[in-house]
């Protein structure tokens, strides 16, 4: 790969990224480095730090250590014609509650050279946004809706949603999958989205962005995700010791000879090394992402 | 001696709810205390509101019962907006012995306000308790009110014109109803206002037990902004809107023309003629009520200053509105410095526009009330009235851009110390034609110290979070 591909192959770079609130390190030398034409679903507790980092990615929190470069320009300074690239939806949007949703529509479109009217029109149709009145008067799932479509009309470059469907009803969230996977397509739009919705994620993401105090524990493909943490039923012959444990161990469950541990560093090869060393039956469960969440989160 | 095996006195002993026993109702109330203590707006206006009612000079009482009242009534509002969010919560149906330590120090902090305060003032100047107490009196029904409906809030804006309709001659005349009140000398009046702002002090403490959660916002700040969703339905101000549709569309329009990179910024507050209209007319309105309800020419152009100073504020009332949007807004393809750069002149271009509508309303009322020969002056005295203009649109201008990021009372609290207040002395110096030649030195340091905030404020936001 030649060194002008490698400068661009990133469409977001987070290296070492600090960030403080009263003195509490929320993002921790933070590392992340997202692909062009990916589609990252970023997971994480309440409170993790994921609208931080979002923030931190767009420029719109200044970090305290570390740089952050976005579509090869530092966020912090973003030009206009970055920005003409990008969309972003915010965890809880506000708007402009006195104005109507066509003109907050024809308003935010003032601002870009390129709007695709038709695609905010089937949008709008397809969602039910009531065009014709005021936002103050939207319920919340309908302004996360007006959001999207808003995000959405100018077709960035690089979308980053921050609990984007939240609020959506389940065919709303359906129809907003659909699209995001549309504009995934072809591999020239990157999207970010952070969720709490682990089949949403798996639905539309290809890779998986996992942070844990405050830095990244784990960013790769799902499948990769998927392959390295496994359950591990252990069935052995003679009691396991209390010290029993593996390779990569998240957490164990011990009752006399029967075991019930999970690990990240699963290899294909360690069923075999367990069963000779134990004398052990080994069953190997998969798990779905919210259970290698769970797994994660409550080592 | 008693017989713990007996189930039913085991029961009985049991029987007696942990809430009714006083130790723990004490314990509760200061809790409850603690909610109000741990909350510094309450600290900063209380101690402001000591310190202006204490200093009582001989004299005229009634110019400082209109500021402690004035500030006893913000004082209110927050009281009952720390009410209404204690109660508007599903903590306050399912706990047990809620209502109780909740009611008993919010009646202890009203009673504070506007019983006992007045009240040490009277004994402190020998004064019937009566007489400050029932001046107060309106300060409890204003929190009574804005328990039960938070837009009564505005009466706050009511309360120095309506002060001010009477004249300054009569709040300065010893023998005028009003200061003859004040000292005591209607006791049956006094009891009346006193009783009256009980009983509305009882009726919103029953009203508050029964408010339901989705009759307030998540917001307790002075900003009377629509509530959540569902409640803007049928607004009262619908035709109002619709004339901002008018000209929302209007500026679209304009898109790509002219000085267009800030213009767009200005497009969400845009406003109609009618509002303007509606402004000077109710203004003009006001001033004539004034003129003839108090039969002074002083009162109406008192008045009419102040409502120059308030036309003024508009903007900033405009602008806090919708500070929600910041993120979204700095997301639009603009650059920081440009952002920042084009919303703070956007905004200063609202600004202008009401300035200028304000000092011809000025102008022009100040001409009427005191129409007579153009000489040096009635020139030297218009000049005041439209420099205290000018001025408090610096100052609001200036606090509004230091404030935007903060809550909305914020900058009308900071507006109100400003600005207000010095164009409240200013025209009451003209109106009185007392000595006011000093106040031109602080005229000309404001455009001063606002350019230098203003700067301030850019280059910090500039440098700091957005949103």
């Amino acid at each position: 790969m030649s060194d002008e591909t490698l400068l661009t192959h990133h469409v977001l770079e987070m290296r070492g990224v600090s960030k403080l609130y009263s003195g509490r390190a929320v993002l921790d030398r933070l590392t992340l480095c997202v692909p062009r034409g990916t589609v990252v679903g970023l997971l994480g507790k309440n409170g993790a730090g994921k609208t931080t980092l979002l923030r931190a990615a767009l420029g719109i929190a200044r970090i305290d250590h570390g740089t952050v470069t976005i579509l090869d320009e530092p966020a912090w300074t973003l030009s206009a014609s970055a920005k003409q690239q990008i969309g972003y939806v915010p965890q809880s949007p506000q708007l402009y509650p006195w104005m109507r949703v066509d003109q907050i529509i024809a308003y935010t479109a003032s601002f870009y050279l390129h709007w695709n009217r038709a695609l905010v029109e089937r949008l709008v149709t397809q969602w039910e946004v009531p065009l014709r009145r005021r936002a103050g008067t939207l319920s919340v799932g309908e302004l996360q809706k007006l959001a999207l479509v808003l995000a959405l009309g100018h077709e960035p470059a690089l979308l980053v949603l921050d609990e984007p469907v939240a609020a959506l009803d389940p065919s709303a969230r359906r129809e907003f999958l659909k699209v995001v996977l549309e504009i995934a397509a072809g591999g020239e739009r990157t999207e970010i989205f952070s969720t709490h919705i682990t089949s949403d994620l798996e639905r539309v993401a290809d890779r998986v962005a996992i942070l844990q105090r405050g830095a990244i524990s784990f960013f790769g493909e799902l499948g990769e995700l998927k392959d390295q943490v496994k359950r591990l039923a252990i069935t052995s012959t003679n009691s396991l010791p209390e010290q029993f444990s593996l390779p990569g161990q998240i957490s164990q469950r011990i009752e006399g000879k029967q075991a019930l541990v999970t690990t990240r560093a699963w290899s294909p090869g360690m069923a075999g090394e367990i069963e000779s060393q134990w004398h052990a039956e080994v069953e190997v469960q998969d798990l779905n992402l919210e259970e290698i969440f769970l797994e994660l989160h409550d080592a | 001696m008693h017989d713990y095996a007996t189930p039913d006195h085991a029961l009985r002993e049991n029987a007696l709810p942990e809430v009714s026993r006083p130790g723990h109702w004490l314990k509760s109330c200061r809790y409850v205390g603690l909610t109000y203590l741990m909350r510094w707006r309450f600290w900063f206006f209380g101690i402001w509101y000591l310190l202006v009612a204490w200093p009582w000079r001989e004299g005229s009482v009634t110019p400082f019962v209109l500021v402690t009242s004035m500030l006893g009534g913000i004082l209110a509002c927050f009281v009952a907006l720390h009410l209404r969010r204690q109660f508007a919560t599903p903590a306050a149906k399912i706990v047990p012995g809620f209502a109780g330590p909740h009611l008993a120090v919010g009646a202890l902090v009203s009673g504070a306000i506007w019983i006992a305060v007045p009240g040490i003032g009277a004994w402190v100047r020998a004064l019937p308790a009566w007489g400050p107490i029932g001046a107060h009196a309106p300060v409890g029904l204003l929190l009574a009110l804005v328990v039960c409906w938070r837009p009564a809030m505005l009466l706050l804006a009511v309360a120095p014109i309506s002060l001010l309709a009477t004249a300054t001659p009569v709040w300065f005349d010893q023998k005028s109803l009003p200061n003859q009140f004040i000292r005591g000398d209607f006791p049956e009046w006094s009891w009346a206002a006193i009783a009256l702002a009980v009983t509305a002090n009882v009726l919103a403490a029953r009203r508050l037990v029964r408010l339901p959660e989705a009759d307030t916002s998540a917001s307790d700040d002075f900003s009377v902004e629509p509530a959540e969703e569902g409640r803007i339905t049928g607004r009262w101000d619908e035709w109002l809107l619709r004339a901002r549709d008018a000209a929302i569309r209007r500026r679209l329009a304009d898109a790509g023309f002219g000085w267009w990179s800030v213009q767009r910024w200005r497009v969400p507050g845009a406003i109609s003629w009618l509002h303007f209209a509606l402004a000077t007319s109710g203004g003009a309105l006001l001033v004539a009520f004034v003129a003839w309800a108090a039969d002074s020419r002083q009162a109406a152009t008192a008045v009419a200053g102040l409502v120059s100073v308030a036309m003024v504020f508009a903007p900033v009332h405009c602008w806090h509105q919708r500070r929600g949007a910041t993120q979204l807004e700095f997301m639009r393809p603009v650059t920081r410095g440009q952002y920042f750069g084009q919303a703070a002149l956007a905004f200063g271009l609202d600004m202008l526009v009401w300035t200028v509508l304000a000092m011809l309303f000025a102008a022009a009322s100040f001409s009427i009330t005191h129409w007579g020969p153009f000489d040096l002056r009635f020139a030297v005295q218009l000049l005041v009235m439209l420099l205290v203009v000018v001025h408090c649109s610096l100052a609001f201008y200036s606090v509004g851009l230091a404030t935007y990021r903060q809550r909305y009372w914020l900058s009308l609290m900071a507006g109100l110390c400003f600005g207000w207040l010095f164009a409240m002395l200013t025209i009451f110096g003209v109106v009185a034609e007392t000595e006011y030649r000093g106040r031109f030195l602080l005229l000309a340091v404001t455009p001063l110290a606002a350019l230098a905030l203003t700067l301030a404020m850019v280059r910090r936001w500039r440098t700091g979070d957005v949103g």
